[in-house]
């Protein structure tokens, strides 16, 4: 049985588009694309603003500095949760500055080239355990927990340029394949306007929108991430409008916490991100997944 | 206008896409080569996620995206496909509840076009209707990051390194997110219908 074989038939229901089928697209898009005195102003003009918007954006949260945010208001106090009377409104952008404070105060762990990074997560109804070299050059593993028992799967490191090559999940013994290392934990910048202009470079979304915003902080929030970056990242977040704050969410694993949310364009099935409402640590995502552990770990095998 | 019709005396067909991209951004219309070079593929990707209804509104909306951003290709990548996919991905996580419907449609769908004569065995396998319960229900419960690595190795066949640029994250994430999918899958396509799989392909 292969799965990819299965899932490639499925695909194959789909047909090409036809060039008939795409011309409307097509119009409507050159239509967009050529100036016009009637157009909005020029893509290139609309990008300068973005930039503006942008820098604009981050100038203002470095100007006011983290302090601001380690000054923070608890807007979900403890005793307002679950009992009779109407829990505080909470407020995203205070959700993550809360978050960047807390991620301040954790100990400060600087990963080793030889270490790797220890991630236990639950995923569905799996349970995952990975080490991943910090530095991509030792061999790492990853161990799944499922109702049908434990599987491991070895992820080779990339040493003098070969590594050991694979077929599916499984090590092909004695042969290697040219590689170049692959990192497992970056350096990321450490305020909030570097990560901003981090992000805006290096991430897939456009510049100030909110739904890259939220996407970054889930991507990068699952990864280790030294407390200066993260609460950078938050903080980062916090400066893009349109996040949303949703109280009583509970991650992949049950865990109940505060949610922080966005609008996505055209559908309701948003991506809420669970942060713990007393420690504001990032938990997971509402109904799919947890962060369990993580942490910086010397060996494979060893959880903390 | 005199200047768009100069430069458009260059066959934009004959460069590579970097160039075309390069050239877009003083000439706004060469873009429409681009379109027209791998349109069909993203409306294809866009169907398989989010369904042949919303395709047509979702490949516009990603070249208008792509056409916005032009100015950010890297241009080091001669072949754009990677970047549109990538494109793409974010439009289909804009719009995660169509493709959780459309993975339940799909679920019961099988397929008017399958011929009695195909000879791929899986192809009659996947037509069971159990199994295609449990592998749409499979990637409807996947983690999107997993799914979107997933269904651009399987569906689009991308490599490691294209998803990893497609995404914009590091190619050891890519291993891991399929590694996860992957296992996810078996997980699933395990126990009754397993034997489903391994009766119609030695069978067929």
């Amino acid at each position: 049985m292969d799965d990819l074989r299965l899932l490639q038939q499925v695909g194959q229901e789909i047909p090409l588009a036809t060039p008939d089928q795409l011309a409307p697209t097509r119009d409507r898009i050159l239509a967009a694309m050529t100036p016009t005195p009637a157009a909005s102003p020029a893509p290139t003009t609309i990008r300068r603003e973005a930039r503006r918007r942008w820098r604009f954006v981050f100038g203002g949260v470095a100007a006011a500095g983290l302090a601001a945010a380690i000054v923070s208001v608890f807007v979900l106090a403890p005793d307002r949760v679950g009992g009779d009377v109407p829990a505080a409104k909470a407020d995203a952008r205070q959700v993550l500055r809360d978050a960047a404070a807390a991620a301040l105060r954790l100990p400060d762990v600087a990963p080793r080239p030889d270490q790797f990074i220890y991630t236990r997560s639950q995923e569905g109804r799996n349970l995952h355990e990975s080490w991943l070299s910090v530095d991509g050059t030792r061999d790492g593993l990853i161990r799944t927990t499922s109702a049908d028992g434990k599987t491991e799967d070895l992820h080779p490191g990339c040493r003098d340029g070969r590594r050991n090559a694979e077929r599916g999940n499984l090590v092909v013994p004695g042969r290697t394949e040219p590689c170049t290392p692959e990192p497992n934990y970056l350096d990321l910048p450490t305020d909030a306007a570097a990560m901003g202009a981090y992000l805006a470079e290096h991430r897939s979304g456009e510049p100030g929108s909110v739904n890259a915003a939220g996407k970054d902080v889930m991507d990068l929030g699952y990864g280790y991430l030294r407390p200066q970056s993260r609460a950078a990242l938050y903080e980062a977040a916090a400066a893009v409008p349109g996040l949303r704050a949703v109280e009583n969410v509970k991650d992949g694993a049950g865990r109940p916490g505060i949610g922080i949310t966005w609008p996505t364009q055209g559908g309701t099935g948003d991506i809420v991100l669970v942060f713990d409402a007393k420690s504001y640590a990032f938990l997971g995502v509402s109904g799919s997944s947890a962060v369990l552990a993580l942490s910086v770990v010397d060996k494979v095998g060893q959880t903390g | 206008m005199k200047r768009l019709r100069r430069v458009k005396a260059v066959d934009v067909t004959t460069l590579t896409d970097a160039a075309v991209i390069e050239r877009s951004v003083q000439d706004p219309e060469s873009f429409a080569a681009i379109f027209d070079r791998h349109a069909p593929y993203i409306h294809r990707y866009l169907a398989r996620r989010l369904g042949a209804g919303v395709a047509d509104d979702m490949v516009g909306e990603t070249f208008l995206a792509a056409f916005r951003r032009r100015e950010r290709f890297d241009t080091a990548h001669v072949d754009a496909r990677p970047w549109l996919y990538g494109i793409a991905t974010n439009v289909v996580s804009q719009h995660r509840r169509e493709e959780e419907h459309e993975y339940r449609l799909r679920q019961a769908y099988v397929p008017a076009t399958s011929e009695p004569s195909y000879a791929d065995r899986v192809a009659t396998a996947v037509t069971a209707q159990s199994l295609r319960q449990v592998l749409f229900g499979a990637l409807a419960r996947l983690s999107t990051g997993d799914r979107d690595v997933l269904l651009l190795v399987a569906w689009e066949e991308l490599t490691y390194d294209e998803v990893a640029a497609a995404l914009a994250i590091p190619v050891g994430t890519v291993r891991s997110r399929l590694n996860r999918a992957r296992k996810l899958l078996r997980t699933e396509l395990g126990g009754d219908s397993t034997s489903t799989i391994k009766e119609a392909l030695s069978n067929g």
